[in-house]
């Protein structure tokens, strides 16, 4: 499915990119001779622009791209090109000199540093104004007639104003512009404005009337959204029920990529506020990933999963199936997410609507793929549909009312965030419905990482076909694309498969109710010791015998229980249990269970009735759905023999040292609490096995043979009798710390997901 | 697409069959559940459930066909259980199902098991 939609992607950008993107036909230079042409400009205004620092920022005139677009034949509109770089020298704070150059390097623009004192004066402030119009007008000096004087943006400077006269069926004026002081030029800039017949507001420079209209709905939702986060970033801050490990490590994730992107200087310009400082807007955007992440993952209890990946790619298990499988959908939809714009330009169903060649700056960056991170557009898919769509999906219970609200929102939102279509406002709208919609299929049917993995390869496939269209080396953009795609493939073949079993449950250390768990920690942390308490303090002593026992719950309290019992007749009593479920339940049934057993052995030493009378006991208490599997045997320890019976428990291993044979012990039984007494009572056999010097029997719970490694591969019976055979001149305790270090081994670091119960008993050994 | 489960439900000479796909386990077991009651209380006692795509059963989706079999079969139904995976097999085995249930191959048995013992003697 993702891969037809790439498919698709990729063939409506064969078909229609270069038809469609505005720079496909405006000449570019590269960076390098950007920056050398700047500094010759730099020079001849007497500024030497040798040991400074350069930046390197890029614009678009959206308004004349536009118009190129619809009248390609306008020669006058094409005298400077509408992408310009800004090339900026700064030597020392304040001495910052500008100068501007459209794509193909024709001077447009120059600001002289604060205090300047060029080196190459002129004779007057008239003939600096006229050497500056020489500079900028070029080749079409001729056609222009001036200079004029109007006020300039500071009243009390006046500017020198140059005017091209435009041919009868062009609406572009050209015009330069030039502010002298005494002997030299302060700021000189041409511009080719379209006249507002072209309805476009030409004063904002905005393409359409109805960008601001769409612009204050778009900032409505995302203050207010703001807002909303605030309020619950606090009310759970003081109720500490916030994910605040997990939005710790999101948010440092999102500083180091954004310290990556400042470092290698390429992204820089994006990150900055309007007075050029970075440090606020970075220590924003930080704080932002914080607060969607510690609400946002708290907010989704219901749609919990769709965090999961993006946790576990934080957290302990990067390697997961599904995080495979996220990265690879969302790879696989960017080219469509790229096509979108293309599509709805191209499809002509939306009359004059074009694309608007929005991020170019690719074209120039010394690092182009490090330019394509675009971290605030990742922080608005983040925000929609990490915090505002759980958020409404929680206010809003009818589906329906869901869908009337959420869907216009995400429609404008993703259209006006987006930004590249213009025309008549359907289209725009039409290109965040279908943006939305993709979304929407990745979030539905995968997951928010997959979500955010469409927004940066996206950005990815958009600047490599953009750089790719102009000649620029795509190699990088192909070889991480192919990289991760196939990093992608291979986990969702070979990952580590978390949902497997009771995946939240399973695996406490990826809950997302972290703070919530710490706050019940304490309590359950002494429900734990009380439970621990209940296991016996050490294995009885039997001459003759040794004994080792443990159980580890997976959770903080578990469902499993060994005991030990002296029964009437002197025999003693082992017995291991597992409770059907996990946790408190579990527990609380595990700890019921326990008492059963004691006291029923207090009045029986026979092995049938005791297990008969606890199943009864056990299935006129147990819901309906609640059962307890149980091994027990009883040893008689003189002579020798073990009584066993299986009451729907995982066999014991019995391993025969001297006859070197390793057997699974199976009599027949049903698990305790399912069905009342006569049927129980038929089916429940009783084994009895002669024990040998050296011979070890082994009780266990399925934790140790349904551990489960990456491979999923579960440990298995087979296993844990070859861990057996290998402890044949050990006691018992070191039988079972062999059994466990084995068990832990095969894990290779996964968390166990149930829990682990082992008892060991071994004849002699001078134990 | 974690943790996918799915019931698909048909009729075969007169009884409900529930085929099951996926996995059975605390998260999916409610959903199964409620199927179960529902066919029971629209009158259809006489369950197929149909295992040859279930890939994984938890003791939570043990519970379910627990938590109905007296009822049913005190109105006269009874679940029967076909097309087990020999790993899902040995967990109903090791809890002792197969004395409780009766397990059947595949469907074509499992209608000849109903026409011959509509209540599994127990």
């Amino acid at each position: 499915m993702a891969a037809a939609a790439g498919s698709l992607g990729v063939l409506i950008l064969t078909l229609w990119f270069t038809k469609y993107w505005p720079a496909s036909s405006w000449p570019v230079v590269s960076r390098e001779q950007a920056i050398e042409k700047a500094r010759n400009v730099a020079q001849q205004f007497g500024f030497k622009a040798t040991n400074s620092q350069v930046t390197l920022t890029t614009t678009v005139a959206k308004v004349l791209a536009y118009y190129l677009q619809r009248h390609p034949a306008d020669e006058n509109a094409r005298a400077v090109s509408p992408l310009s770089e800004r090339i900026s020298f700064a030597s020392a704070k304040n001495k910052k000199a500008e100068v501007g150059l459209d794509s193909a390097g024709v001077p447009v623009y120059w600001r002289a540093p604060k205090d300047f004192d060029s080196n190459r004066p002129a004779a007057s402030e008239m003939e600096a104004a006229q050497k500056a119009f020489e500079l900028l007008s070029g080749r079409d000096a001729s056609s222009f007639t001036g200079p004029s004087k109007s006020m300039a943006d500071d009243p009390k400077d006046e500017e020198y104003v140059w005017k091209r006269t435009p041919p009868a069926q062009s609406q572009v004026r050209d015009q330069i512009k030039i502010l002298a002081e005494n002997t030299q030029v302060l700021k000189a800039q041409r511009t080719l404005s379209v006249a507002s017949s072209e309805e476009m507001d030409t004063d904002t420079g905005d393409d359409h009337a109805y960008w601001p209209i769409l612009g204050v709905i778009f900032w409505t939702i995302c203050s207010l959204g703001s807002l909303v986060l605030i309020v619950i970033l606090i009310l759970w801050l003081v109720r500490r029920s916030l994910n605040v490990r997990f939005a710790l490590t999101a948010a440092g994730v999102a500083a180091a990529v954004i310290a990556v992107t400042l470092l290698a200087g390429a992204n820089a310009e994006k990150l900055r506020d309007d007075d050029g400082d970075w440090g606020g807007p970075v220590f924003l955007m930080v704080l932002a990933v914080f607060c969607l992440v510690a609400v946002g993952s708290v907010l989704s209890k219901e749609t919990r999963p769709k965090w999961m990946s993006l946790e576990q790619l934080f957290g302990l298990a990067p390697l997961a199936k599904a995080t495979g499988e996220s990265l690879a959908a969302g790879v696989l939809c960017s080219p469509l997410l790229v096509a979108i714009p293309f599509l709805i330009a191209g499809c002509g169903l939306f009359a004059q609507s074009a694309v608007v060649a929005q991020d170019v700056g690719v074209l120039f960056s010394p690092r182009p793929l490090l330019d394509t991170l675009d971290i605030p557009g990742a922080l608005y898919v983040l925000g929609f549909f990490g915090f505002a769509l759980p958020l409404l999906r929680r206010m809003l219970r009818r589906r329906w009312l869901l869908l009337l609200i959420a869907l216009p929102i995400g429609v404008v939102f993703f259209a006006y965030s987006a930004r590249v279509v213009t025309g008549p406002i359907i289209a725009p709208l039409t290109a965040g419905f279908c943006s939305l919609a993709l979304f929407g299929f990745l979030y539905k049917y995968f997951d928010l990482l997959a979500v955010l993995t469409l927004q940066v390869t996206s950005g990815l496939v958009l600047g490599m076909i953009s750089l790719g269209s102009k000649g620029g080396s795509v190699w990088p953009f192909v070889v991480l694309l192919l990289a991760l795609m196939m990093a992608a493939l291979w986990l969702s073949t070979s990952g580590q498969a978390v949902a497997e079993g009771d995946p939240r449950a399973a695996i406490p250390d990826f809950s997302s109710f972290r703070a919530e768990r710490e706050k019940l920690q304490a309590e359950f942390s002494v429900a734990r010791r009380a439970q621990q308490g209940m296991l016996p303090q050490a294995p009885p002593t039997i001459p003759g015998y040794s004994i080792a026992a443990s159980c580890t719950p997976s959770l903080e309290v578990g469902g499993d229980l060994y005991d030990f019992l002296t029964l009437p007749d002197g025999r003693i009593g082992i017995g291991v249990a597992d409770v059907s479920g996990k946790g408190v339940p579990a527990a609380l049934y595990m700890t019921l269970t326990k008492g059963l057993l004691a006291s029923v052995s207090e009045d029986s030493s026979q092995l049938k009735t005791v297990v008969e009378e606890v199943n009864r006991h056990l299935h006129g208490v147990t819901r309906k759905k609640v059962f307890v599997t149980m091994a027990l045997g009883f040893l008689d320890a003189e002579k020798r023999v073990l009584q066993c019976v299986r009451a729907g428990h995982n066999p014991m291993v019995w391993r025969q040292t001297s006859k070197g044979k390793t057997s699974l012990v199976a009599p027949a039984g049903l698990g305790l609490g399912i069905t009342a007494g006569r049927i129980f009572g038929t089916q429940l056999k009783v084994e009895e096995m002669e024990l040998d010097e050296g011979d070890a029997v082994v009780f266990y719970s399925d934790g140790i043979t349904e551990a489960m490694n990456r491979g999923l591969e579960q440990f298995g019976e087979e296993r844990l009798m070859e861990a057996v055979e290998k402890t044949d001149q050990m006691d018992a305790a070191g039988t079972h710390d062999s059994i466990l270090s084995a068990v832990r081994e095969f894990l290779g670091g996964v968390h166990p997901q149930d829990d682990m119960t082992l008892v060991v008993l071994r004849v002699g050994m001078r134990g | 697409m974690a943790n996918p489960f799915s019931i698909h439900k048909s009729t075969e000479e007169g009884l409900s069959v529930l085929a099951l796909e996926g996995y059975l386990d605390a998260h999916t077991a409610p959903e199964f559940e409620k199927t179960v009651q529902a066919e029971f209380q629209a009158g259809r006692k006489q369950m197929v459930v149909e295992c040859s795509k279930l890939t994984y059963i938890s003791s939570a989706g043990l519970g379910v066909f627990m938590s109905f079999i007296e009822e049913i079969r005190e109105a006269g139904g009874d679940i029967k259980i076909c097309g087990l995976t020999p790993k899902v097999y040995q967990v109903f085995d090791i809890l002792g199902f197969s004395a409780l249930f009766d397990i059947l191959p595949d469907l074509p048995a499992t209608v000849r098991r109903f026409q011959e013992a509509p209540v599994k003697e127990t």
